[in-house]
């Protein structure tokens, strides 16, 4: 049953299941999805999402609930306003039963990092849920809530969600506000739904979707609202609709059955009448360095407040830089001082250019090939990840491995474009997710072929064994 | 042997300059100033996670409108960057700045040639930021006390060429910015609540191909407050470089304090110059696009500035220059000139007053011109009345306090007080012949070939009618009774 369905059927009146899902969450959480929950009050009345539970990463600022970026620097911090995209669910009548694990700072891709300790995944509790948003995305896995919000600065949302068998979707930079949410890469992060079918991620849209004067880098956007109305209504007739393939994103390092899963859904769109071609997109390997740089670059600013000064936590010192470096030594993670040093490395004199500079201009070159694609085709498709799930630790001590997870779901952060990732099949017992990319604004249309697919498919429907009772039954 | 005479200073200025606006540079928090600690903050100004900045417009157009004071070229597209440090009251850990692309380049503000200190002084740039907090260092408790209520007020930099050349003209050339942001409303630049502060570069360049280095190294001397500071701590640069020029002596570059009490500056911890403040720009905001045709728009509703105002009030009005420049440094008085003649007044007469009387009075009772009922209108009035020599100007004087106090006009306070000159021959007559009859001693002596005893009988006269009568007329009056013996 969808959320449209079970708020019909009146399973959701007066918040007994946002009530119940938050009792049981907060007495069962195999997969530690969870770093707080609250307690709902009664839902206000009517509203497009009545009654919905949903959960909300730990990135975004909740007035009354802790919101820590599953960080030691922020674990008794409880912020006095809430986020724009929170106030907006809350308006809608959708109650918040709890705030999701996360790497830590969304700076990660197996949620490793979260100073709180990982969330498993639930189709293996020995494997990775992804990240940076896979307490979300295991949430939603597990049948916990039918929805959660995440956030995508170079993936968070799709690989987790491609890791745990669920759609996520990023829409296009500035369609949901940031106000709130708790800066890794300004010019990056979005907010972003996640649920079991493309459908419920269109609902969610059309109450998230909404220029917002708090934040400088929202903007209009002209689908405004309309989204599940677009989705319900779209053909399943794809006729005319012309869908590249980068090969780019099916060479090396890509594994045999994830690429395996994503010529199958290929061919699924084509059995539709969509026009497939196969693509090349020549700079695509330069995404992946220019990321890592521009997102550290801005991450090491934009971290730079937790100093142990007004809020947060404090390691007091000597002196005042000695309390900085006690604090900031202490409450980061390894993960998280990384990148702050490899950020103002990037930035410093000297190297400005050949570092930040350059990956800035790289950042260009990339979206403006994406744009010409997309004079030629209307979308493109390519696997979500590398790879299915891995263990737990495998790559903990190898950065670089773990930043290959991301290096399909890179390039729509670059260029601002939304994308998607679908369940599109499984390997060896875990899913596997198809990635969709359109250009800027053409969310709705995302979202309609997703659910095209999901009408001719059953992937999305496949749930592990282990989830445990939530709104699905 | 190095020659000290063949040097001459080199000064340039950065100046911060708070803006005129009621709410700060990118959150909606008041800038009023004197709240109490931490009142005037937001998620935004406070940096708490999550927070985004959105900009203030009215600051932005202040800074247009200031750079086009200075004749800057306001640039068609800048924008902000972060400027990154570590700072107790700077919340965020970086300050968002203008770096690389500033709101407006270029430009000049033109010193009148007063005692040498006149001159072309060019501008490098004018950039919008934020200010950051204030920090109190209690030493008895050893803590900081931190007061965000500044945080995020929106100030404008403008940085001067090289060009000044002496610690007086430093000193002139902020008196004349100073009247400048003023008039044209960009800031109120009220010193006593830190809305100007400003760091002096200083340093030697030698003037002709003698002995010595060619330049001394620059001297940044930070944070200054006032004018005063300004001038003193530049004098003090002065000799010390002078001093180690003549030593032989090599000076570093370097960033500095002044201490106020003490009247020196000293030198920074070397850590506080290793500095990189690794800009960027802030992902944050968008560009700052500016058509010029809304910067043309805004600066032609600026008004005129000081220097110009100074050259039409000497040239139009035919005032001094001294009196054209007290009237200019005052813009509420300089318009209640303008509107005084324009009632007909005679702009001499005009100046001459407002300088005098009119601001004697506001001095003496601390009130602005436009919180007074005296107006334009009642000046002009009463310099009409003295002009056609219907009243004395000490009576002028009388009635003009009068008029400061009720706002009566003048005519009225004449009439009704019967202080209109008596310059009717056969009144006088009269009150003579009174007066010569009480004061038989005088006009004996007079008659006796005293003629100084002309005086006191006259300053009767002139008691008696209550400074109304002409004394000339009254002169000639007492002469004639008293030579005629009547
Ligand atoms: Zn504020």
């Amino acid at each position: 049953m969808d959320i449209l369905e079970a708020i019909r059927s009146g399973e959701l009146a007066a918040g007994e299941a946002a009530a119940s899902a938050a009792e049981s969450i907060s007495r069962r959480d195999p997969c530690g999805a969870f770093l707080s929950t609250s307690d709902p009050d009664d839902p206000p009345p009517g509203g497009s999402l009545g009654g919905v539970p949903y959960a909300a990463k730990d990135n975004m600022s909740t007035a009354n609930l802790p919101t820590t970026c599953a960080s030691r620097m922020l674990e008794d911090y409880t912020p006095v306003y809430d986020a724009t995209c929170i106030e907006l669910m809350e308006s809608s009548g959708a109650i918040l039963v709890g705030k999701t694990n996360m790497d830590e700072f969304a700076m990660g891709s197996s949620n490793e990092t979260s100073y709180f300790g990982p969330t498993r995944n639930p189709w293996n509790h020995g494997v990775v849920p992804g990240g940076s948003s896979g307490g979300s995305a295991a949430a939603v896995a597990a049948g916990m809530v039918p929805l959660a919000l995440g956030t995508d600065t170079g993936g968070s949302i799709r690989q987790p969600a491609s890791f745990c068998g669920i759609t996520g979707m990023k829409p296009t930079y500035g369609a949901i506000s940031r106000r709130g949410v708790i800066s890794f890469a300004s010019s990056m992060d979005q907010v972003g739904p996640m649920a079991l079918t493309a459908g419920d991620c269109a609902l969610a849209l059309d109450v998230l979707v909404a220029r917002d004067p708090g934040d400088s880098t929202s903007v209009e956007h002209p689908e405004g609202g309309g989204f599940f109305r677009r989705v319900r209504g779209s053909s399943a007739d794809l006729s005319g609709i012309r869908i590249g393939m980068p090969k780019e994103y099916y060479g090396v390092g890509i594994d045999e059955p994830v690429t395996e899963i994503a010529l199958r859904a290929a061919r699924v769109f084509e059995d539709l009448g969509a026009t497939i071609e196969e693509i090349s997109l020549p700079h695509t390997e330069y995404a992946l360095p220019a990321y890592y740089v521009i997102s550290s670059a801005e991450a090491s600013s934009n971290l730079a407040r937790y100093d142990g000064i007004s809020y947060g936590m404090r390691e007091i010192g000597d002196d005042i830089d000695d309390l900085y470096r006690n604090t900031r030594s202490r409450g980061f993670g390894e993960e998280v001082k990384r990148r702050i040093m490899l950020g103002s490395f990037a930035l410093s004199a000297g190297y400005y250019d050949a570092f930040y500079l350059r990956a800035a201009r790289v950042r260009r070159v990339i979206a403006e090939e994406i744009d010409r694609a997309f004079r030629r085709y209307d979308y493109l498709l390519t696997p979500t990840c590398p790879t299915v799930a891995f263990p737990l630790g495998e790559r903990v001590e190898d950065p670089m491995a773990m930043y290959m997870a991301d290096v399909c779901t890179i390039p729509a952060n670059l260029a601002g474009i939304p994308a998607l990732s679908m369940p599109g099949g499984f390997s060896g017992g875990l899913p596997v997710g198809v990635q969709l990319m359109g250009p800027r604004f053409s969310d709705g249309g995302l979202l309609s072929l997703a659910d095209v697919f999901q009408r001719t498919t059953d992937h999305h429907l496949r749930r592990p064994s282990d989830g445990v009772e939530g709104v699905e039954p | 042997m190095i020659d000290p005479g063949a040097y001459r200073a080199t000064i340039g200025l950065e100046i911060h300059v708070a803006l005129n606006t009621r709410s700060k540079m990118f959150c909606g928090c008041s800038t009023d100033f004197g709240a109490p600690p931490n009142t005037n903050v937001c998620p935004v100004c406070l940096g708490l996670p999550g927070s985004l900045p959105v900009t203030n417009s009215g600051a932005v157009n202040l800074g247009i409108i200031a750079a086009r004071a200075l004749g800057s070229q306001v640039r068609t597209r800048s924008h902000f960057e972060r400027k990154n440090y570590h700072y107790p009251d700077l919340p965020k850990g970086y300050q968002i700045s203008q770096y690389s692309a500033p709101l407006a380049v270029g430009g000049e503000l033109v010193l009148d040639d007063v005692e040498g200190e006149g001159g072309r002084i060019g501008i490098i740039r004018v950039h919008l930021e934020e200010d950051a907090g204030k920090s109190t260092h209690s030493a008895d408790k050893g803590s900081t006390l931190l007061d965000f209520n500044r945080c995020g007020v929106p100030l404008a930099e403008i940085v001067t060429e090289p060009h000044i050349q002496s610690p007086g003209q430093a000193r002139r050339f902020l008196e004349e910015l100073r009247a400048l942001l003023r008039v044209v409303g960009v800031s109120e630049v009220r010193m006593e609540e830190g809305e100007l502060r400003c760091d002096v570069n200083f340093n030697l360049v030698r003037c002709d191909e003698g002995e010595g280095p060619v330049r001394t190294e620059i001297s940044e001397v930070k944070n200054l407050n006032s004018f005063r500071s300004v001038q003193r701590a530049s004098e003090y640069e002065l000799k010390r470089h002078v001093e180690a020029v003549s030593r032989g002596d090599v000076l570093e570059h370097e960033t500095r304090h002044w201490d106020e009490e003490r009247g020196v500056t000293y030198s920074a911890r070397s850590k506080e110059m290793a500095h990189d403040y690794r800009y960027f720009p802030d992902p944050d905001l968008p560009p700052l696009v500016i058509d010029p045709g809304y910067a043309d728009h805004l600066a032609g509703g600026m008004p005129e500035p000081p220097r110009a105002k100074r050259i039409r009030f000497a040239d139009e009005f035919g005032l001094s220059r001294y009196d054209a420049a007290v009237l200019v440094a005052d813009p509420p008085l300089a318009d209640f000139f303008e509107e005084t003649v324009s009632h007909g007044a005679s702009a001499r007469a005009a100046a001459r007053w407002i300088t005098g009387e009119v601001a004697a009075h506001l001095n003496a009772s601390g009130a602005a011109i436009s919180d007074v009922p005296a107006s334009p209108a009642h000046l002009a009035e009463l310099l009409e009345l003295l002009e056609a020599e219907q009243i004395s100007e000490k009576v002028a004087k009388r009635v003009w306090r009068d008029v400061f106090e009720s706002g009566t006009m003048p005519r009225v306070i004449v009439e009704r007080e019967c202080l209109a000159k008596i310059d009717d021959p056969e009144e006088l007559r009269d009150i003579v012949s009174a007066v010569i009859a009480e004061n038989p001693d005088a006009a004996a002596e007079y008659s006796s070939g005293k003629d100084r005893a002309i005086g006191y009988l006259v300053g009767k006269v002139m008691e008696d009618t209550r400074g109304r009568a002409d004394p000339r007329l009254v002169n000639d009056i007492l002469r004639d009774m008293l030579r005629s013996g009547s």
